[in-house]
Formats: structure tokens, sequence, C-alpha cells
């Protein structure tokens, strides 16, 4: 049976990679940005943030915007690859859990 | 909180470190894909319909005025023909403004140059424009020559933005648009307008209606 990446398999980091895995290896996204699509506090989201750097599955930079600080995030290849073995997984556990019941 | 209510107001608090039941994973990154896609690629329909209503009323007026239904002057349509494509253009620019904002790398090059190349290929269209009105006296013949170099420019560059950001509706239109050109040119200074009224506005509010599904029913596999 496959296993869940756990680092994954909670749902605001399902939710934070998912997101960042559609803006795409080649990109970076503002902090603020994805802190409005995924709805989430500040402190909440760094902290998941954090828990996928430490997993090497995003990076995350600081820079200057004009005079203001930005932190920009963005997925790796290590964390692409992770996130599509995780869909996998996903798909290959529900598709046993569906054939499995009565 | 309903989890379903929970993952469409985004109410999430540090609790939710705790891993999800099967179905729960595939519901959120179900909610998490359509979100991020709204968010970071706009509703291209929106985009195509201003263009439609842009078209229709700017074709419609220099049409009306054309064959005298609209009591107004050709110049006088020539001009709010520009300005409603004027308004067009920066409601555009707002739209693609805001969706690019707070992304940077790769899809900002690539988003940056296509942009550049709008401004450029209608840069162009208007050096053009100026040779033609020196030396083209006939005002509909005038505006038929015109129209053609700027849908050609559009055509070109729906094609080209299609291919570059893998949107299939966004090349079907610019095939249509240089098929209407064609139709448009042989079509005469007599007609042009008929068939730009017609089928080019009908080209943008088709496309804005396939790209309306499409976003409604983008498959997500888990």
């Amino acid at each position: 049976m496959p296993e869940l990446d756990p680092v994954i398999h909670a749902e605001s980091r399902l939710r934070a990679i998912t997101t960042l895995n559609e803006v795409g290896e080649r990109n970076r996204i503002a902090f603020t940005k994805l802190q409005k699509i995924l709805d989430m506090t500040a402190g909440n989201l760094s902290t998941h943030l954090r828990k996928l750097e430490d997993a090497g599955y995003i990076t995350v930079s600081k820079t200057i915007e004009g005079r203001t600080p930005a932190t920009y995030v963005a997925i790796t290849p290590a964390g692409t690859a992770a996130y599509a073995a995780y869909r996998l997984a996903l798909h290959q556990l529900l598709t046993t859990e569906l054939t499995e019941k009565p | 909180m309903d989890p379903q209510k929970k993952l469409r107001n985004g109410a999430h608090q540090a609790d939710d470190d705790r891993p999800l039941d099967l179905n729960a994973a595939l519901n959120v990154v179900e909610a998490a894909e359509t979100r991020a896609r709204r968010e970071l690629r706009g509703n291209g329909a929106w985009v195509y319909l201003l263009w439609a209503l842009t078209w229709l009323s700017g074709f419609g007026t220099l049409h009306g005025s054309r064959n005298g239904w609209i009591p107004l002057e050709p110049e006088t349509a020539l001009t709010l023909f520009g300005l409603l494509v004027a308004a067009g253009v920066a409601v555009t620019i707002v739209i693609f403004g805001r969706q690019g904002r707070g992304i940077r790398g790769h899809s900002r090059f690539t988003g940056g140059f296509y942009a550049l190349a709008w401004i450029l290929g209608f840069m162009v269209m208007g050096a053009l424009s100026g040779t033609i009105g020196m030396a083209v006296d006939d005002f509909w013949l005038r505006g038929m020559l015109i129209n053609g170099i700027a849908i050609l420019i559009v055509g070109l560059l729906y094609i080209t933005g299609g291919t570059t950001f893998n949107d299939v509706v966004q090349v079907v239109m610019g095939v249509w648009f240089l098929v209407v050109d064609i139709a448009s040119i042989i079509a005469g200074p007599e007609h042009f307008l008929t068939v730009f009224f017609i089928f080019g506005s009908g080209g943008f509010f088709v496309g804005a209606a396939v790209q309306a599904l499409r976003q409604r029913r983008r498959p997500t596999h888990a």
C-alpha cells in the first residue's frame, strides 16, 4: 500500500503546496498573495511553510521592493516530485478503498 | 464548523496539523486548485466578454453609421469606436495587471514580453495607418485596410498567446479572427463592417462561453 507523505498530508500544508504547485517551479509568489489565496493568518502560514521548507519542498526568499521588504515563496523540484507522488498515492488509496467496499 | 464550509471560507487555525481522511484530502486538493487557478490565471471568459461587447458596440456604431441606421457621421462613429477600444484596452490592462501582481519569475517574463508584443504590434499599425491615410482617399477603403492590419496583429498574437500559455481556446480564436479578416477583405469596403459586427464579436461571445464552461468543468484528478 502506498504511504501518504506526512509533511504534505495535513490540511494547511496540503492547501499551501497545491497552490505553490499551481504557481509552478519557475515562479515565486509573494507571501502576502499566498496568504490571501489561502485565507490564513500570517503566523499560521509561516508555521506550515517552515515545515515544508525544512523538508526541502519549498524555498523562502526575502527581497526589497521599493523600500518595503517582501517575502517570496516557491516550490522546489523536490517539492513538485513529492506533491506528484502524494497525488498518485492518494489516487491509489482512494481507488483501493472504492474497490474494497462491499 | 462544517468541514466543507471551513474549506470554503478558509477559517483555518493552527490545530489543522492533524492528518486528513482520504476523501477530505481530495476535497482540500480540489478546493485549493480551483481557488489558485481563479486567483492566478483570472477568468479569461470575462476578458472575452468585455471584447465581445466592445466589438459589438464599436463595429455596430460604425456599421450603423455606414448603413444609415444610426444618425452619426462616419468620423464621429470612428471616434466612438476608438474610445470604446481604448476603454477595453484600459480594463484589460487592469485585469491582467492585478492577476500578475505578487508573482515573479518565468510567468512575469513571458507575460511582460507578450504585453510588449501587443504594444509594438499596434505601434507598427499606427505608423502604417498614417501612411495608408495619406495614400488612400476613400474613407471606407482606408478603414478596411487599417482594420485588416489590426486584426492580422490580433489574430497572430492570439495564436502566439495560446501556444505560449497552453490555451487552446485562445489559439482557435486567433485562427477564427484571421479567417474573419480574410472574409472581411473579400467582402470589400461595402461590407467589411457587417462581417466584423457579426462574426468578429460573435467569435468573442463564443470564446467567452467556451472558456466559462471549460473553467467550470476543468477536471481534477487525485
